[in-house]
């Protein structure tokens, strides 16, 4: 069995049986004629003379192998190729960078070598030119130094003479060059000349000092500076001081006054943070001045003044304007003072503010003093106002009382008189009731002469009768009763006011308390208001069955007369054309008599019932009310009599008061403790 | 040996190859492919210069810019004739 034929070649392809034995398998195969045996792994196991096979066999396997290892030659060929090739550009490149390199630098050889040509001769020019500028600044420095600049040798000759304006000197400055200072300057000057400027040569150092000099008689002053230049020469720089020390004289000066002055003295930056306090600063807040310097003022702060407070003084401060206030402050101890500040700032040349100035004085005192003043103030002002209150109430009192006094007077004088008028009259009337009898017993006569016709009279009676008729007898006659009697009621009503005045005004009772009965004092006080009633309202009284009290009558009748005529005000300011109505009634319970005044008036106002009782309170047009009536009104029924005036009103519809005193004032002690002040 | 390619036209030969290329020692990778799939083989490994191949395929190979070509001249299957 072949597996195939390859060129007349069987070929059989079998399994190694024994693996182990293989050498001895292929002997066997060898021997049983197989030309060649070839391994799994395509290797010529074992051969013959059958060099085809073996060659068919083995060019496959050398063809692929031949191929391989001229492909690794060629890749190995190409790989030392492309090595060489890098080799190369890298020798190229480092070559041509090299270069490169050299001609960069040769290059920039070249042109920094030309640069620095130009570089030098630019130096060399700018170099000039600041010489040149510099002499030119120097010269003008020079100049412009207010001070005088010399060259001395060391033997104190001047060599060079700098001649400044506005510089005082003793002699023609102009001349001093070659000369010594002993020529040119007085003999105590040129000695410290002759001490300090061989010292400036010998310590090679700045010597400065000061003197005095007298020029033109005036005593000036000067401060010298000798720097030796070399061996020869020294550079001498002399300043006149003199208004420097002036200034600084006076700096000093101002200074010690702000020390020593008696207002607390505080300097801030513009941050607010203090530099400087003064003695009286220490003293009064307690702190030293090393500790408020580096401090702000807040230190002081007392927490009485509100934020807005400090804003407001730093704008205003801030904006460059004065500040001025009153700062309540905090020392040290925590104890509090009040000060009167001024707060400025203060600005340099270009205007700018570059600090703050605050002085302070202490008012704390001042304060206390004007606190003291203003409450004393308050109450001397209250004073007076009670005692204008007492005094106006006083004077209205003693104008009522000369009313009434002169009423009383006036009903006196009337009294008397209308007693023999009256008098007179009732015997008048007695007088012409005879008369009547008379005359009726003459008309008897005559009329029975005419009826009898007695010859020699009857000529008579006609004449008789004729002048009876003439002089209207019988109407004189008949009207001679209604005379006397309206002339009898005149002469009551006469009788009646007099009676009433005098009751009313109650002279004789001269402010004591005595009896006195409510329902009489209502009824003269209406008498004697008749005239500021008549007018405009009709006037009822229900006057009940009261007991006798004890007051002082002529007061209480005041204030009945007060309300009664304010009643009748009320009802006129109404201005209806109707009469109005006043209702007067008394009563009693077993403390207290009443009396109630009401009215059909205008009302009094809600929010003004509790001012009407003060003083000077009126709702009256000027001039025709004091505001005093029921301020006193409520005095004499309050406090003088213990009792109480209310009051009840409605707007539009009328007002009533109701007067309220003691029955029995003597019992409860009340009365003593008037008499009491009374004494 | 990492530039050097071996494309074989069948994977007998591949075989073949590989084990050869075992025995001399060396690395190189073994593809199989013929024609215009060889032509993609090579395009995806552009580090390999050299590329072993056969016949028509090495020389579609040859179109391939900068590789080198390298044909194998014989092979046996060009004796396996039918009986």
């Amino acid at each position: 069995m072949h597996d195939t034929n390859i060129l007349g070649v069987d070929i059989f392809i079998r399994p190694w049986q024994d693996e182990d034995n293989r050498a001895k398998s292929i002997k066997e195969l060898m021997d049983l004629g197989v030309e060649a045996v070839i391994g799994d792994k395509g290797a010529v196991e074992a051969a013959r003379e059958c060099g085809m096979i073996v060659e068919f066999l083995e060019s496959g396997r050398t063809s692929i192998k031949r191929a391989i290892n001229e492909a690794v030659k060629i890749a190995k060929a190409q790989e030392q190729e492309r090595s060489r090739e890098e080799e190369r550009r890298s020798y190229l490149e480092a070559a041509v960078a090299e270069r490169t390199q050299e001609l960069l630098a040769m290059n920039e050889e070249l042109q920094n070598s030309h640069a620095g040509l130009e570089a030098e001769i630019a130096d060399r020019h700018r170099a000039e030119e600041q010489l040149r500028l510099n002499e030119q600044k120097t010269k003008i420095l020079v100049d412009a130094i207010p001070d005088i600049i010399a060259v001395a040798t060391p033997d104190c000759k001047i060599l060079d003479f700098k001649v400044t304006k506005n510089f005082t000197y003793a002699s023609d400055g102009s001349s001093y060059s070659g000369k010594t200072v002993d020529e040119v300057l007085p003999p105590s000057v040129a000695a410290i000349y002759r001490k300090n400027v061989p010292l400036a040569f010998s310590t090679k150092e700045i010597i400065a000092f000061e003197y005095e000099i007298q020029v033109k008689h005036e005593l000036r002053f000067r401060e010298a500076r000798v720097v030796a230049m070399s061996e020869e020469e020294a550079l001498v720089i002399i300043r006149d001081i003199t208004d420097n020390k002036k200034a600084s004289e006076e700096i000093h000066k101002l200074s010690l006054a702000v020390n020593q002055s008696p207002g607390v003295t505080v300097i801030t930056d513009t941050e607010g943070r203090i530099i400087y306090v003064n003695a009286k600063f220490s003293q009064v807040t307690g702190y030293s001045f090393e500790e408020a310097v580096g401090q702000t003022p807040q230190i002081l702060k007392s927490g009485v003044h509100s934020n807005e407070f400090y804003q407001k003084l730093w704008e205003t401060i801030t904006a460059g304007e004065e500040w001025d206030g009153e700062f309540c402050n905090k020392k040290k101890n925590g104890e509090v003072f009040w000060s009167l500040a001024s707060i400025s700032p203060v600005k340099n040349l270009a205007g700018k503010i570059t600090h703050y100035l605050a002085i302070q004085q202490d008012i704390t005192e001042r304060k206390e003093t004007a606190k003291t003043l203003h409450t004393q103030n308050i109450e001397i002002q209250e004073t007076l106002r009670k005692l204008q209150q007492t005094q106006s109430q006083l004077v209205q009192q003693e104008k009522m009382a000369g009313i009434g006094q002169l009423a009383a007077g006036v009903a006196h004088e009337i009294n008397n008189p209308l007693g023999f008028v009256s008098s007179n009259f009732e015997t008048l009337q007695k007088y012409v009731s005879r008369l009547l009898e008379m005359i009726n017993a003459y008309e008897e006569l005559h009329k029975r002469v005419l009826e009898e016709k007695i010859p020699s009279l009857h000529e008579r009676a006609e004449q008789l009768s004729t002048l009876s008729k003439q002089k209207k007898l019988q109407y004189i006659l008949d009207d001679l009763e209604p005379i006397f009697k309206e002339t009898a009621d005149g002469l009551t009503r006469v009788g009646n006011i007099v009676k009433a005045l005098r009751l009313f005004s109650r002279v004789d009772q001269q402010g004591r308390f005595e009896e006195y009965n409510l329902n009489e004092g209502i009824r003269s006080t209406l008498i004697v208001a008749r005239n500021e009633i008549k007018y405009v309202a009709e006037v009822k009284d229900t006057l009940a069955e009261i007991p006798a009290i004890m007051a002082v009558g002529g007061q209480v009748n005041q204030v009945l007369l007060n309300i009664i005529v304010n009643a009748a005000h009320a009802i006129k300011a109404k201005d209806v054309d109707s009469l109005g109505l006043i209702t007067i009634s008394t009563c009693a319970d077993d403390q207290f008599v009443y009396c109630s005044i009401v009215d059909t008036g205008t009302g009094i106002p809600e929010e003004i019932r509790k001012d009407i009782f003060n003083p000077f309170f009126t709702t009256k047009p000027a001039g025709q009310g004091t505001g005093l009536g029921l301020s006193i009104s409520y005095d004499i029924i309050v406090n003088k009599h213990h009792g109480d005036i209310l009051l009840e009103s409605e707007v539009g519809a009328g007002t009533t008061f109701i007067i309220k005193l003691p029955l029995n004032i003597q019992a409860d002690g009340p009365l003593a403790e008037i008499e009491g002040i009374q004494q | 040996m990492e530039s050097v390619l071996f494309i074989a036209p069948s994977q007998t030969i591949a075989d073949t190859a590989g084990k050869i290329i075992a025995e001399m020692g060396l690395s190189l990778p073994v593809e199989v492919g013929t024609n215009q799939q060889a032509l993609k083989i090579a395009v995806s490994y552009p580090d390999i210069s050299v590329i072993i191949s056969r016949g028509g395929t090495a020389e579609d190979l040859e179109e391939l810019p900068g590789k080198t070509i390298v044909g194998i001249s014989h092979i046996y299957r060009r004796y396996l004739t039918p009986c």
